[in-house]
C-alpha cells in the first residue's frame, strides 16, 4: 500500500515531514497510476450510491412520515368501514298492552352482477324471478349489465327472503331493513287507530300522530361502528373499533281500547256510508281521567301502505282540521249563564222563533214562535234564541271568560302531533258573539269541544285529554285539572243534557237500560263556502255522557256533509245520534257499565 | 526503551490474567462450550449465537402472532355469523309477535267468527228494572246454626244475648251484618 505509506509521509502540503533537522529537498512527484482510477471510481459509485440510497430514503420518509396521515386515511378507507347500528324503535301498546304497532324485518334484494359469472346467470335469472315473481328476463338484464351493484326489489317479507336464502345465488345479497306494521283495523284495507297512530316512513321518521309526536322518543338512537372487512367482504371484529353503542327507543303504552276503537271505526264507517256522507269522526274520552279510549275516522287509511294513500286521507279531521260546533255549544254557553248565577234550569224566557242582534235576525232553527219555554226547554229544544239570551243575560266578558274556562280558545294540548289552533275573532261584535253562543262562528277542533264537554261529566272540572298512559316505564306528567264551573253549576247542566235526552233532540241516542241516566246534546252547524254559509252543507253532531250520574265515558261524534235528501234528515239528532248510541252500547259491553240502582226510600 | 517485541506479545488476544478473567465473566458459559466443539464450530455457532437465538425469539413471536391473528380473524368470523343468526331470529320474532297481535285483534276475531258462521249481534237486550221490596233491616240468610257446644248453649240461655253476642264477635267475619 504504496499510497497510505506515502500520505504518512507528507503533510498537509505536500511536503516531506522530518524528524531531523530541517533539509531542503526536492518534493517527491507522485505517480498517476491505475489504483488511483480504482479508487476514484469507488469513491464515484459510493458516491452514486449514497445518492440513490439518499433518494430512496427521502422518497420512504415523504411517504411515511410526511404522507403518513393520509396514506393512513386512504387504507382506513379501503378497511375500515363505517357501518350504522340502527337503533329498535319502540312499540306502542294499547292500555291492556295489546299490540298497536311493531317494528319487523322486510328485506331488499340486491345483486352484484360483475360478481356472477356467465355460466350461473340463468340459474341466478330462474331462482330469482321464482322467488320475487318477476320476469327471468328482467333479472338477466341486470344480471348483462356491467354494474358492480343493483337492487332486484326492495322491502321484501321474510318468507321471500328465507326462499332465497335457501337458493344459494351467487352475487345475490338480502339486506334487512326494519318496517313498522299495524294491525287491521275496523272497515277493510284499514290499519286499526290509523289518524291516531301515524306511520313511519322508510327513513324511520315518525308522520303524524303519535308516531310523528313522540319520535325521538320511539326512534331512540341510532349508533355507528368502524368495522374492519376482509377483501371479501366479511366483517372483522378487532378491538379498535370506534363504537356507539345504539340506544333502542322506548315503548309507548296508549289510553286507547283497541276493542272500543274497532267499534267505533265500525260504527263510524257504516253511519257515513249510510247518511251519504263525506266523513265523519269519533272521540272517546274517560270522563274522569280525560284518558281517550277511541280515535276513529272514516273514511282513514292503511297505515302498512302509506306509499300508495292519498295524503289528503292522511289529515286528522279530529284534530287537524276545525270543525263549528253548533248546538252542542249551548252547553258551554248555558252553563256559564247559570255559573254566574244569571238563569237558572228553570229560568223562562219569551222566544218568538227569532231575535235580533246588532241588525240581524237569528232565527230557531224550527222558525216558529216557540212561546214561554225554560231554559232546559231551550236545551232540550235546541233553541238559538234561549241561548242569545243566555249570553246576553252572561255578558260578553263572562261568556269569553267561560269560552276560555272550557279551554274553547286555545289548543287543547292533546300528546298528538299536528294539532290546529282554534280560529276566534280578536274582537268580537254582538253579531258574532251571538251566534257563537249556540256555535256558529266558532271554529275549534273534536278534542277541544270533547274536552268542553267533558267538563259536565266531570264536576265542572277540565281535564287535559290525552292519548300516552306511558313513554316507557314513566307517566307523562299532564297539566293540573281546573275547575271551569262549579259542581252545582255541572250537576244542573248534567240534568239538563239528561232531560235533552228523555224529552228533546237527542231521543235517537237513548241507549237501552239507561234511558233515565244518559246525558246528550245534538248539534248541527251550517259549513262555510265561499265566504257564506251554506244550507246543503253541515256538520251533524251529537255529544254526551253515560251515566249520566257517574259518568265513565264522554263521546263526541261529527258527521261532515250528510246527504239523506232533506235539510232534517242531515241534522246532528238524525245522523250523528245513532252512531253515538251504538258505540256507547258497545262500550257499556266492554267495560260492563250498568245503570245506576234505584232504591226505594223508607 | 521498550521492547517493542515484549508489547506484541502482550497484546495477543487470548492470553494473560485479562482474557482469563474476562472469560470467567462471560455470561453463556455452555455457549462457549458449545463452541468448543467441532460442529459448533463448523457452524460458526459461538460467532452468530446471539444473532440466531434473537432470530429464533423474533421468529417464534411472529408465529405465535400469526396464529392468534387468524385465530381472532376466525372468532370475528364467527361472531358475525353469530350476529347474522341473532339478527334472523330477531326478524323472526318480530314476526312472530306481529302475527301473534294480528290474530289477537278484534279484526281477526270477527273474521274467524264470520268463517264459522257466528254473527255479532248489535241489539243487546236488558233485563228491565223491576221495583223489588227489600226490608234491608232484615237479618240476612237462616239463623245461625247451633253449632256451639251444649254448655254455650246452656249459657247463652242463662245470660242471654250478651253471651251471643260475645261469641259472634268471636266470629265477627261469618256473622257480619249490614
Amino acid at each position: 500500500m504504496r499510497a497510505i505509506g506515502v500520505s504518512h509521509s507528507l503533510n498537509g502540503r505536500g511536503k516531506p515531514r522530518s524528524r531531523g533537522p530541517a533539509r531542503w529537498a526536492a518534493p517527491k512527484r507522485i505517480p498517476h497510476g491505475r489504483g488511483d482510477t480504482t479508487r476514484l471510481r469507488v469513491l464515484w459509485l459510493l458516491a452514486a450510491a449514497l445518492l440513490l440510497a439518499s433518494a430512496v430514503w427521502v422518497r420512504l420518509a415523504y411517504w411515511q412520515v410526511a404522507q403518513h396521515a393520509s396514506l393512513s386515511d386512504k387504507a382506513a378507507q379501503y378497511h375500515l368501514r363505517q357501518v350504522a347500528q340502527p337503533a329498535a324503535r319502540g312499540a306502542v301498546y294499547d292500555r291492556d298492552m295489546n299490540l298497536l304497532a311493531v317494528d319487523t324485518t322486510v328485506y331488499d334484494v340486491t345483486l352484484s352482477p360483475t360478481v356472477v359469472k356467465p355460466a350461473s346467470r340463468e340459474k341466478v335469472a330462474d331462482g330469482l324471478s321464482a322467488a320475487l315473481g318477476m320476469q327471468s328476463q328482467d333479472v338477466m338484464d341486470l344480471l348483462e349489465s356491467s354494474q358492480a351493484f343493483a337492487y332486484v326489489k326492495k322491502r321484501q317479507p321474510k318468507e321471500i327472503a328465507d326462499r332465497i336464502a335457501g337458493l344459494d345465488l351467487p352475487g345475490v345479497g338480502l339486506d334487512p331493513q326494519p318496517d313498522r306494521r299495524y294491525l287491521r283495523g275496523g272497515t277493510p284495507d284499514v290499519s286499526l287507530a290509523s289518524s291516531l297512530l301515524g306511520f313511519v316512513n322508510y327513513a324511520g321518521e315518525g308522520q303524524q300522530g303519535v308516531e310523528q309526536r313522540y319520535n325521538a322518543r320511539l326512534g331512540g338512537q341510532s349508533g355507528s361502528a368502524m368495522v374492519y372487512h376482509d377483501p371479501t367482504g366479511r366483517q372483522i371484529t378487532l378491538s379498535k373499533q370506534k363504537l356507539r353503542e345504539p340506544v333502542d327507543g322506548v315503548n309507548l303504552v296508549l289510553t286507547l281500547d283497541s276493542s272500543i276503537q274497532y267499534a267505533a271505526e265500525q260504527a263510524i264507517a257504516d253511519g257515513v256510508k249510510s247518511n251519504k256522507a263525506q266523513s265523519g269522526s269519533v272521540l272517546v274520552m274517560d270522563s274522569r281521567t280525560g284518558e281517550i279510549a277511541a280515535w276513529a275516522n272514516y273514511p282513514a287509511y292503511d297505515a302498512n301502505a302509506f306509499t300508495t294513500t292519498d295524503p289528503a286521507r292522511m289529515q286528522d279531521p279530529i284534530v287537524s282540521a276545525h270543525y263549528e260546533p253548533g248546538s252542542v255549544m249551548k252547553v258551554v254557553t248555558l252553563a256559564g249563564a247559570i255559573d254566574q248565577g244569571k238563569i237558572t234550569p228553570s229560568t223562562t224566557i219569551q222566544d218568538p222563533g227569532f231575535i235580533v242582534v246588532g241588525g240581524s235576525v237569528l232565527h230557531d232553527w224550527n222558525g216558529i214562535n216557540n212561546g214561554t219555554v225554560t231554559m232546559t226547554n231551550v236545551l232540550e229544544k235546541s233553541l238559538n234564541v234561549g241561548a242569545v239570551r243566555a249570553q246576553q243575560a252572561e255578558g260578553a266578558d263572562a261568556f269569553l271568560h267561560y269560552l276560555d274556562a272550557f279551554g274553547i280558545t286555545k289548543k287543547s294540548g292533546v300528546d298528538v302531533a299536528g294539532e290546529v289552533p282554534p280560529t276566534l275573532q280578536a274582537q268580537w261584535r254582538p253579531t258574532e258573539l251571538a251566534t257563537a253562543a249556540f256555535g256558529q262562528g266558532v271554529a275549534v277542533n273534536m278534542v277541544q269541544m270533547c274536552a268542553a264537554i267533558n267538563v259536565i261529566a266531570n264536576g265542572g272540572r277540565w281535564v287535559q285529554p290525552h292519548v300516552v298512559k306511558q313513554v316507557g316505564n314513566v307517566r307523562p306528567s299532564l297539566p293540573a285539572a281546573r275547575q271551569a264551573v262549579s259542581p252545582q253549576t255541572a250537576a244542573s247542566m248534567t240534568q239538563m243534557m239528561e232531560s235533552v235526552v228523555q224529552r228533546g233532540s237527542g231521543n235517537l241516542a237513548r241507549v237501552q237500560g239507561f234511558e233515565q241516566n244518559e246525558a246528550g246534546k245534538t248539534g248541527t252547524s251550517e259549513m262555510p263556502e265561499n265566504g257564506k254559509y251554506s244550507h246543503d252543507h253541515v256538520w251533524a253532531s251529537y255529544a254526551g255522557f253515560l251515566p249520566a250520574d257517574n259518568p265513565r265515558f264522554t263521546m263526541l261524534v261529527v258527521v261532515r256533509q250528510p246527504d239523506n235528501g232533506s235539510s232534517d234528515h242531515n241534522e246532528g239528532y238524525y245522523v250523528s245520534g245513532p252512531i253515538w248510541k251504538r258505540i256507547a252500547q258497545q262500550i257499556i259491553e266492554r267495560q260492563r257499565i250498568t245503570p245506576g240502582a234505584v232504591f226505594p226510600s223508607n | 526503551m521498550v521492547n517493542t517485541r515484549i508489547l506484541t506479545t502482550r497484546r495477543q488476544p487470548g492470553s494473560g490474567r485479562l482474557a482469563y478473567h474476562r472469560r470467567r465473566r462471560s455470561a453463556w458459559p455452555r455457549l462457549a462450550t458449545i463452541a468448543n466443539s467441532s460442529t459448533a464450530e463448523r457452524f460458526g455457532l459461538f460467532t452468530f449465537a446471539r444473532a440466531y437465538t434473537a432470530a429464533g425469539a423474533l421468529l417464534a413471536v411472529v408465529i405465535a402472532y400469526l396464529v392468534l391473528g387468524a385465530h381472532a380473524t376466525q372468532t370475528a368470523y364467527e361472531l358475525d355469523q353469530l350476529r347474522a343468526q341473532n339478527a334472523q331470529l330477531l326478524a323472526e320474532q318480530d314476526q312472530l309477535r306481529y302475527k301473534d297481535a294480528s290474530l289477537h285483534t278484534r279484526a281477526g276475531i270477527a273474521e274467524a267468527a264470520a268463517a264459522a258462521g257466528l254473527q255479532h249481534s248489535n241489539t243487546p237486550k236488558y233485563v228491565g228494572y223491576q221495583p223489588v221490596a227489600l226490608d234491608l233491616s232484615a237479618p240476612i240468610g237462616p239463623d245461625r246454626p247451633q253449632d256451639a257446644p251444649l254448655w254455650q248453649q246452656a249459657l247463652a240461655a242463662i245470660v242471654g244475648s250478651t253471651a251471643r253476642d260475645a261469641q259472634a264477635a268471636g266470629k265477627a267475619d261469618v256473622w257480619r251484618r249490614p
